[in-house]
């Protein structure tokens, strides 16, 4: 295989193809690792992370945090039941409603399109802070502790429909959206079967953007969610983290309860809720994948 | 006509993206409304008017937020406190524990957004005297006088002296150990072993022929564990001074002479009698850390003391000591060791420890008579008090005697520290390991505490915000010199005082005695 590509046209020598190869083993090991790391740590024995820190190698692995987060599964169960719910929903909601957004103020012949960019492109400059969006949310809306008000924060995100609309600026040739329109299609029918069609590839780039941010939110189940079974999966765990960080922080709180100081999760617990949120968003990449690979081959101009 | 075409089909599309959302909206909704009233929800059920005298008390929902992790039968031991109030006074309650790390955030901004709320747990370093400066909180004095009598019988006086803003009451704190004394508290088999006398042990210089014995002898020990800070308890072993105002990284900038009553004069850290102590504490742990008594991460360490006690590394540390402490610490070194300890520091009551843990109604509360009712309730009644703190009996506990316990593992209620929180400890069920007379014992210590003469003053920082920023970053900075771990000591302290100077330590220090000045006026 690698004698073959120094002797092509615009291939490498072999000592090229080795040192770029070897860079990028490098590459990847800095990225899985830590992972691995992470992995092990989840079934390490508490003492032996005390005596010995974090290791590849541990003397006395230990299945005991796993034990212990199952112990409650009711809990971890109904949290991913929440964190996939709002994913996926959100994630659809969040395309649809960006692209429908974005869309409009792509064409040049849309009369509001200044109106409605600037409106959009106001918010990511100034913003009301949190005490207003907390008011807003459970005031006017009333949506505290509804499903809604993890949902509706990161419907839509400025900065993703701007870069929406430059998309389907660019790609999108003015003269497809004509033709359509000669052929007898109306706005809707082209926006369906034209536009989207042709705009996959940001549209999956929006989609894995959304995914991930509805998978790791937890700050807005903080402010809104008071009940224990809308809990997304998220903030189950980052509450239990920063329990112990808080604790540990304030010193004086746990001098004075040294009792609270004991039942604190040791590290591997924290571990095994970190490699057990891992799991669906690392299932989840592959799948937009071949979206970012093939890129855009479409030619629907006649020059 | 394209133009109208155009303009008729985006006015569908636009209806069509309302009608999914809308139908978003309430598919959420409808499979969001389980049980468990949120606020709004029970304030739409209360009546709004508030009850009159107690002839006909009309259904009420008290809603309780209150520091503490969720556990699994929350509402299980709701609805059964629900269920004894309503027969006491027509009362409900809605629980809602927020765990400790966001309490402080979420609490604000249900504060700042004006939700309905009945009691509230808050505490001097829950930010209560700015809460209550801003008006969140209702003023206490009367409801306690009709409706809290129970909890002025029960609790000690100088309690309620401690929560007052302009004189008036605004919260009502949990009955505990109203202070801590500060103490060494020892290994008891490493003091037995060795016979060291740790009655003649007042001050850390005191430890140099122990250390050099240990250091021998017990290789595996961390001889003197510091971690942040090697100020310990520098001015309480070797003045009587004692800090005030602001402690920014818990580094005392200011401090006054606790036994002078009646002439309370600041002194700043910069202050020669001051800065001498300082300099002679920073030097002799320079001298431990290179004998190599101190942990040679002195400076950085982020361990846990915990962890090393339970590990065994620990044989002294500088500790709050309260009557029953030597046994909570034995009981979080999982019994592996016995401890005891000497009392370096007369326990004294300041404004921030006596407001440590308290109650206050919001301004918001719809019914702040049944609140205090309430409260009331869980100062005086153990039933209630201990349904609240440790679950209900069999399911959570096991009753052994009157007034002792064995909580049921894994129970799903009893594991979150709620004792110091809720209402009236000295009415818990005492559980394993504690002695019979700790309640009794905490009582004495309460009565016999003595009062700091500057209990019930607070420091308004307001005027002085900005040099106090400037003040806390110098801090940091020269935060490690006192740990023994950075050469030359007293040097590093000349350092920061000059540059403590700059950055208006005399200024902060001026308003402190002005506001101090005008408050005994006052008195």
């Amino acid at each position: 295989m690698a004698n073959d590509t120094g002797n092509r046209i615009g291939g490498i020598s072999a000592m090229s193809n080795l040192i770029l190869n070897t860079a990028f083993v490098i590459l990847s090991l800095l990225c899985f690792l830590p992972v691995l790391l992470v992995i092990i740590v989840s079934f390490t024995d508490g003492q032996s992370i005390l005596t010995q820190g974090y290791s590849f190698f541990p003397n006395k692995w230990s299945f005991i945090a796993y034990e212990s987060i199952f112990k409650d599964f009711q809990t971890i169960l109904s949290g991913y039941r929440v964190s996939l719910t709002i994913t996926i929903l959100g994630t659809a909601l969040s395309v649809l409603l960006m692209a429908l957004y974005a869309y409009p103020i792509s064409r040049a012949d849309y009369p509001f399109r200044n109106a409605f960019t600037f409106f959009l492109f106001f918010t990511m400059l100034f913003n009301g802070g949190m005490v207003s969006r907390y008011l807003i949310y459970t005031q006017v809306l009333d949506i505290k502790d509804s499903y809604m008000a993890l949902i509706l924060p990161m419907l839509i995100v400025p900065f993703n429909v701007i870069i929406m609309r430059t998309f389907f600026q660019t790609t999108i040739h003015p003269a497809v959206i004509e033709s359509a329109r000669i052929d007898g299609a109306g706005e809707l029918r082209i926006f369906l079967r034209i536009v989207l069609p042709l705009s996959l590839p940001v549209l999956a780039t929006m989609a894995l953007f959304s995914t991930i941010g509805y998978w790791n939110d937890w700050f807005n189940a903080l402010l809104y969610i008071s009940s224990e079974n809308k809990y997304p999966l998220q903030y189950l765990m980052m509450r239990v983290l920063n329990d112990v960080q808080y604790l540990r922080n304030n010193v004086e709180l746990a001098a004075q309860n040294p009792t609270m100081m004991k039942n604190l999760p040791n590290e591997s617990l924290q571990m095994a809720m970190a490699v057990i949120g891992m799991g669906p968003i690392l299932i989840a990449y592959p799948f937009f994948q071949k979206y970012f690979v093939k890129g855009l081959t479409v030619g629907a101009v006649k020059g | 006509m394209k133009k109208l075409k155009g303009r008729k089909s985006l006015f569908t599309a636009i209806v069509l993206v309302l009608a999914l959302s809308l139908q978003a909206c309430s598919g959420s909704n409808n499979g969001g409304s389980s049980e468990s009233a949120v606020s709004n929800g029970a304030a739409s059920t209360s009546s709004p008017e508030p009850a009159g005298s107690t002839e006909s008390l009309k259904p009420y929902e008290v809603s309780i937020i209150y520091f503490g992790a969720p556990q699994r039968d929350d509402a299980l031991v709701e609805a059964k406190l629900s269920e004894y109030f309503k027969e006491k006074f027509n009362a409900t309650v809605d629980l809602q524990p927020i765990a400790s790390s966001e309490y402080k955030q979420k609490t604000e901004l249900m504060l700042n957004a004006g939700e309905p709320m009945d009691l509230v747990f808050t505490a001097s370093w829950l930010n209560f005297f700015g809460n209550v400066a801003k008006g969140a909180f209702l003023d206490l004095d009367d409801l306690l006088a009709k409706y809290g009598q129970g909890i002025s019988e029960n609790l000690n006086p100088i309690y309620l002296e401690a929560p007052r803003y302009k004189g008036k009451l605004y919260g009502i704190p949990t009955n505990k150990e109203i202070t801590q004394g500060k103490a060494y508290t020892y290994r008891k088999d490493i003091i037995d072993k060795y016979n060291i006398p740790i009655e003649d042990i007042k001050t850390m210089s005191d430890f140099e022929p122990w250390f050099k014995l240990l250091k021998e002898k017990e290789p595996e020990l961390i001889l003197d564990f510091i971690k942040e800070s090697g100020e310990g308890m520098m001015y309480e072993t070797r003045s009587n001074f004692r800090a005030i105002g602001p402690t920014p990284n818990k580094i005392p900038l200011f401090l006054y002479d606790y036994t002078n009553t009646d002439n309370i004069q600041i002194k700043s850290v910069v202050d020669p009698e001051i800065s001498s102590i300082a300099k002679a504490e920073y030097e002799l742990n320079r001298s431990y850390y290179e004998k190599g008594y101190i942990n040679s991460d002195a400076a950085t360490t982020t361990t846990e003391i915990g962890d090393l006690r339970k590990q065994g590394k620990i044989w002294m540390q500088q500790a709050v000591w309260k009557p029953g402490a030597d046994i909570e610490l034995k009981i979080a070194s999982d019994n592996k060791y016995d401890f005891v300890s000497k009392v370096i520091e007369e326990p004294i009551v300041t404004t921030d420890l006596a407001a440590g843990s308290m109650f206050s109604i919001s301004r918001t509360s719809k019914d702040p008579e049944r609140a205090m009712m309430v409260l009331n309730a869980l100062h005086t009644d153990p039933y209630a008090v201990n349904l609240f703190v440790n679950g209900i009996e069999e399911t959570h506990y096991k009753k052994i005697s009157e007034n002792r316990i064995e909580p049921i593992a894994d129970s799903g209620y009893g594991g979150t520290a709620l004792f110091w929180v809720i209402g009236n400890q000295l009415i818990n069920y005492l559980k394993p390991g504690q002695p019979d007379d700790l309640y009794s014992s905490w009582k004495e210590f309460n009565d016999a505490a003595k009062r700091s003469p500057l209990l019930g003053f607070v420091f308004d920082e307001s005027p002085v915000k900005n040099e106090i920023t400037q003040l806390t970053s110098v801090i940091g900075e020269y935060r490690a010199a006192s740990t023994g771990a950075i050469p030359d000591p007293a040097k590093m302290l000349e350092e920061r005082n000059e540059k403590l100077k700059k950055a208006g330590i005399e200024k902060v220090k001026a308003e402190l005695q002005t506001q101090i000045d005008a408050w005994k006026a006052e008195q």
